[in-house]
């Protein structure tokens, strides 16, 4: 039986006035994997995030999510984590849980409970008191506890401090994913994020300039994904 | 439970050559359970995908065996165990053999020079 691909997308061209974001892009990304989505900032990581998202349209090219075109029916099984900070500063991290489920009803309380341990978070604590790096693993818990499907993250470890990378990174893919979920995580922290990836896919000026399996990648050049980084990159 | 990885090879393979490597010097027993899937995963930092991977290639060994919600379990079977340590054994001598005899020694000397080791350790 062929399962349908978490997302599929066919020569994918994203124009902004005056550059161009993403420039024919062809993508399979399987289901149950975890993809590392790895590139220098404005390689175009971040569009191509908010356009499997559904947040942003492609000036031409066509895109499949879940194998829907990007919609409400897929944003209820997507969950997207971008890169800035959206949350309001006077609220409290559970008055931002309980925010989240009001417009996303598959947010899960008690996992949140669970995370919120796991990342040492307090849920009476006011969100603009929170250091950058607890910023962050708030973000993480807001979209590790919705049944998502497809979870895209930009840049989730700007701001966590390095000996946390590795331990929230591990748990991302162990024990907090849910069974079968698509991750696809942007980054350009290749060291500490390569031994979780399944699939990479090296982003250069809106073109995928290398994609495949961590493992066969390996295999044929002997190298890591993080010295391929600098050899496909620079 | 350690592993060392490096991203430079496939990691499934290198966890695989560790767990043979264990499982021949008997840190894994002769039908003791192996950790899980995911207990590998956390000790050696990786995708447990990736550790699942592996798992496949050392069942198609014959050293190990998954029962159904029990987990995985070295073989009883010391046989299989004592071959593929000889296997395994035959191939590094078999590299080391290949690599003394380019530098011109004859077999008078290469046996002459694993005596004089043997007296030294």
């Amino acid at each position: 039986m062929m399962t349908i691909p978490a997302v599929m997308l066919e020569n994918v061209v994203k124009r902004y006035p005056l550059t161009r974001a993403l420039d024919g892009v062809n993508l399979t990304i399987e289901r149950g994997k975890v993809v590392g989505l790895l590139g220098h900032n404005g390689s175009g990581k971040t569009t191509l995030l908010k356009i499997i998202a559904g947040l942003r349209t492609p000036t031409s090219g066509q895109v499949r999510v879940l194998g829907m075109a990007p919609g409400l029916e897929t944003k209820k099984r997507v969950a997207f984590l971008p890169e800035v900070n959206t949350f309001y500063n006077w609220m409290t991290v559970d008055d931002l849980l309980k925010f989240v489920k009001s417009f996303h009803p598959d947010l899960d309380l008690e996992k949140t409970a669970e995370l919120k341990a796991f990342m040492n978070l307090k849920g009476e604590s006011k969100i603009g008191a929170l250091s950058k790096g607890q910023q962050a693993r708030l973000k993480l818990i807001v979209g590790l506890a919705r049944q998502a499907d497809l979870l895209l993250l930009d840049e989730p470890l700007a701001g966590i401090d390095p000996p946390s990378r590795a331990k929230i990174l591990h748990a991302l893919v162990g024990e907090l994913r849910q069974e079968g979920q698509t991750v696809v995580i942007s980054t350009h922290e290749v060291k500490e994020a390569e031994p979780i990836f399944d699939h990479v896919i090296f982003l250069r000026q809106g073109r995928v300039a290398l994609e495949g399996e961590a493992e066969a990648l390996r295999a044929e050049t002997g190298h890591s994904m993080e010295e391929l980084f600098g050899e496909v990159l620079e | 439970m350690q592993f060392e990885i490096d991203e430079r090879q496939p990691i499934y393979r290198q966890i695989v050559e560790t767990l043979i490597r264990q499982i021949a010097r008997g840190f894994w027993p002769p039908g003791g359970k192996l950790p899980s899937i995911r207990e590998v995963a956390a000790a050696a930092r990786v995708n447990p995908n990736t550790v699942s991977r592996a798992f496949q290639e050392l069942e198609r060994t014959g050293l190990v065996a998954t029962r159904r919600g029990e987990g995985t379990f070295v073989t009883t079977n010391t046989q299989v165990i004592k071959d593929y340590r000889e296997k395994t054994a035959r191939a590094l001598w078999t590299d080391f053999l290949g690599k003394i005899r380019e530098l011109g020694l004859t077999n008078e000397e290469i046996q002459r020079l694993l005596a004089e080791l043997r007296e030294d350790e």
